[in-house]
């Protein structure tokens, strides 16, 4: 069963988010700013990581770029969700070290589809 | 010497000293008059000094608060969009789960009215999405992120996305994208968006018809050229709307939003998208028979660097920091030949006042090439060939009508149209001097780009290009797109005849050599039809003609292009010889198709 880290301050798109990915059958672990995003990242060793982009404490590119930062952590594919649709975001997330990139309001089929090919092992 | 000579002397003498005292009074008179009138001139010209800081001050003033004010707006809307997004993110999110969760628990008397929340929740967040755009886009902040992509498979991934609407008004869909099209490197967002906007206009306006996706590849130098279109058999567009469908807000006409919705604002984003990614998009339309709007994209971007951070962003951050040279939305155009087709050359010495100009253009897809005085204007000129020119009068060295005048001399950049752009109201100085608009600083927006929509052969709509030869036909086709002018072909005379009779264009392009029924043959069938008679025939030849078929040429047709010299200047320039000689009183079809009698 696979683990997600969802990093998001916003209580109600987190409990959205979790909710449809546990009925989609994934396991979830959650963290409300940038810091303590990296933190679980250390602890929990997710499969994969969900991260807003805009949070408090750190941002989520800095929180990105710390967890790439260690080797502990630098395995685990992260996907960039943001509300602003701009493509300079996308592309900084990208930069940061970012495996993919989404907006929100998620598309569920096609997060879904995303977070798939990215646990697939290569 | 006698008494007398001494008196006459001496009288004489004194008359002299008289007459010199008086020279010296009337000097001193008049050096103190000119000095009064000097210190008077010395204080007008200090006024008039001090009241050009103070004007240019206030002009100072009035440019940066309008540059802030601009800027705040973007951010302003940037800062909105969130704001709503961040509500309507919560609606759809939970209405989506709401779904979810009561389709499994089987409750299915809910779920058509929560698809439907979810469907103008994802609409609002749609149309939110496209003010954002627009505004951004005309604020020069829309950045282009190219990547590579499987056209066929983006192509059926979008019309899955709308089969939904397109069945609705009972249509049928084809869909002619082949995997073997392979892949392109272009913004897949604004690409699918354009497509998007295409297809949904074509299934909102078609109602039991028929509507074909083609994406096609066109092998090309330096790059291929990805063509995308989409034909509907729907309602059709009149021809005096087709030049405002792609004005934001503008629709066909204001019984559209009372019947069909909408906001007006998809072709225009997608006119302007298409044109950052260095291609274009053109319409071809027939009221009641349908229409078909057509992308044409490079498959490459082919700038030296396109993937770096966009060029109108740079500028929008550095200000003025970029005195010299290049500011540009377009990655490319599709090739060299076309290459400056859509660049307007700035000309001010005023970097702020450069930076303001390059803005307005570039936010409207336009490249801009930039010189701070008039010999590197004239020397930009002569190198790059540009669509038009915006000109500035004071300037160092060489001003504006000095600039002007060169331009007219040269017989290659007299028909480059010059909109000049000054503090100084010398409209008629101008116009005399050749200038095809005049603009007083501070300009505006919509005057800017309305004086240079202006210089598009705004009198020629349809053009007919009859021609055998298919590359030569697309290639005279692509040339007339290009600058607005959509046109039908005809492979020899007699199929000429028939498109004839569905429709009288504005402008024939002729070739002269075709099987079954040739141009000398189908202009005297012109000349024998009262309706055909006045139609301007441009002739397109690569033959040598006899003395006496030139004649005969010169009394039928308007004029004759060789076809080895046929490059988009000559076509342009008659183009728009032509449309000037109409504009001032020229024979118009318009009136030939009122009066079907009469020639
Ligand atoms: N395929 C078509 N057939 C007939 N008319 C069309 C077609 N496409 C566009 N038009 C006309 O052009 C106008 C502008 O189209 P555009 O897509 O910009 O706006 P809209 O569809 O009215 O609104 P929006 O796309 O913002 O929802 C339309 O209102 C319609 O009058
Ligand atoms: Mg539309």
């Amino acid at each position: 069963m696979a683990r997600i880290l969802i990093v998001e301050d916003n209580p109600m798109n987190l409990d959205m988010l979790s909710r449809r990915l546990l009925r989609a059958g994934y396991q979830i672990v959650s963290a409300e700013n940038g810091l303590l995003g990296v933190e679980a990242a250390r602890r929990e060793q997710p499969d994969l990581v969900l991260m807003d982009l805009s949070l408090p404490e750190i941002d989520g590119w800095e929180a990105t770029r710390r967890i790439k930062a260690d080797p502990a952590c630098r395995h685990i594919p992260i996907v960039a969700l943001t509300a602003h649709a701009l493509t300079s975001d996308r592309e900084s997330a990208l930069a940061a070290g970012c495996s993919d990139f989404d907006t929100k309001p998620v598309e569920m089929a096609r997060l879904l589809t995303k977070i798939k090919t990215l646990l697939t092992p290569r | 010497m006698s008494d007398g000579d001494l008196d006459v002397l001496q009288r004489a003498l004194e008359r002299e000293r008289k007459a010199r005292r008086a020279a010296e009074d009337l000097l001193e008179k008049k050096s103190q008059e000119l000095y009064i009138a000097n210190s008077e001139l010395r204080a007008w010209s200090n006024r008039l000094e001090q009241l050009v800081a103070e004007r240019t001050h206030e002009m100072e003033v009035a440019r940066d608060q309008a540059i802030s004010a601009s800027q705040a707006k973007s951010q302003f809307l940037a800062n909105m969009s969130h704001e709503l997004r961040t509500p309507l993110n919560a609606i759809i999110g939970y209405s989506e789960i709401l779904l979810e969760e009561t389709s499994d628990a089987g409750h299915p008397q809910y779920h058509a009215d929560l698809q439907r929340i979810v469907a103008s929740g994802r609409h609002l967040l749609m149309l939110i999405s496209d003010i954002l755009d627009l505004s951004k886009i005309e604020a020069g902040q829309m950045a282009v992120f190219y990547e590579d992509i499987d056209i066929s498979m983006m192509v059926h991934e979008v019309v899955e996305t709308l089969r939904p609407v397109i069945e609705k008004n009972r249509n049928r869909i084809d869909v002619q994208a082949a995997p073997s099209l392979g892949s392109m490197r272009v913004d897949i967002t604004k690409l699918r968006q354009s497509i998007f906007n295409l297809l949904s206009n074509a299934a909102k306006f078609t109602e039991n018809g028929r509507i074909t996706v083609t994406a096609q590849r066109a092998v090309g130098q330096p790059v291929d050229t990805i063509s995308f279109a989409v034909q509907d058999s729907g309602i059709g567009i009149k021809p005096e709307h087709m030049r405002e469908l792609f004005v934001p807000f503008k629709q066909a006409d204001a019984s559209t939003s009372r019947k069909y919705g909408g906001t007006g604002l998809g072709l225009a984003l997608t006119a302007r998208f298409c044109r950052m990614l260095g291609g274009d998009i053109s319409v071809d339309s027939q009221i009641g028979v349908g229409s078909t709007f057509t992308l044409r994209l490079p498959a490459q971007p082919t700038d030296r660097d396109p993937e770096s951070a966009h060029p109108s962003l740079a500028v929008a951050q550095d200000g003025e920091k970029d005195a010299a040279q290049v500011g540009t939305t377009k990655s490319s155009a599709l090739d060299g030949r076309s290459r400056d087709r859509e660049a307007v050359l700035v000309i001010d010495d005023d970097p702020m006042a450069r930076d303001m100009l390059s803005r307005m253009l570039s936010s409207e897809g336009y490249e801009v090439i930039t010189a701070d005085d008039g010999e590197e204007a004239l020397r930009l000129a002569r190198d790059r060939r540009p669509l038009a020119i915006t000109l500035d009068v004071l300037m160092p060295k060489l001003d504006g009508w000095a600039v002007l005048a060169q331009l007219q001399a040269d017989r290659d950049l007299r028909d480059i149209p010059v909109v000049v752009v000054s503090i100084l109201s010398e409209r008629k100085k101008g116009a005399a001097l050749g200038a095809t608009a005049y603009l007083q600083k501070p300009v505006q927006r919509e005057q800017l780009l309305g004086a240079l929509l202006t210089q598009r052969t705004p009198s020629i709509h349809h053009v007919l290009v009859v021609e055998d030869d298919p590359d030569c036909q697309q290639l005279l086709r692509r040339m007339l797109e290009e600058h607005g002018h959509p046109s039908r072909c005809a492979k020899n005379g007699r199929e000429a005849l028939s498109l004839l009779a569905q429709q009288i264009p504005d402008l024939i392009l002729l070739d002269l050599m075709m099987p079954e029924l040739d141009g000398f043959s189908l202009l005297d069938a012109l000349k024998a039809d009262p309706r055909w008679r006045s139609i301007p025939v441009i002739v397109v030849t690569a033959r040598d003609l006899s003395e006496d078929e030139r004649r005969r040429l010169s009394q039928d047709t308007e004029q004759l292009l060789p076809k080895g010299a046929l490059g988009r200047g000559e076509l342009l320039m008659a183009l728009r010889r032509l449309s000037s000689k109409r504009s001032t009183g020229g024979a118009s079809n318009s009136d030939v198709n009122r009066r079907p009698g009469k020639a």
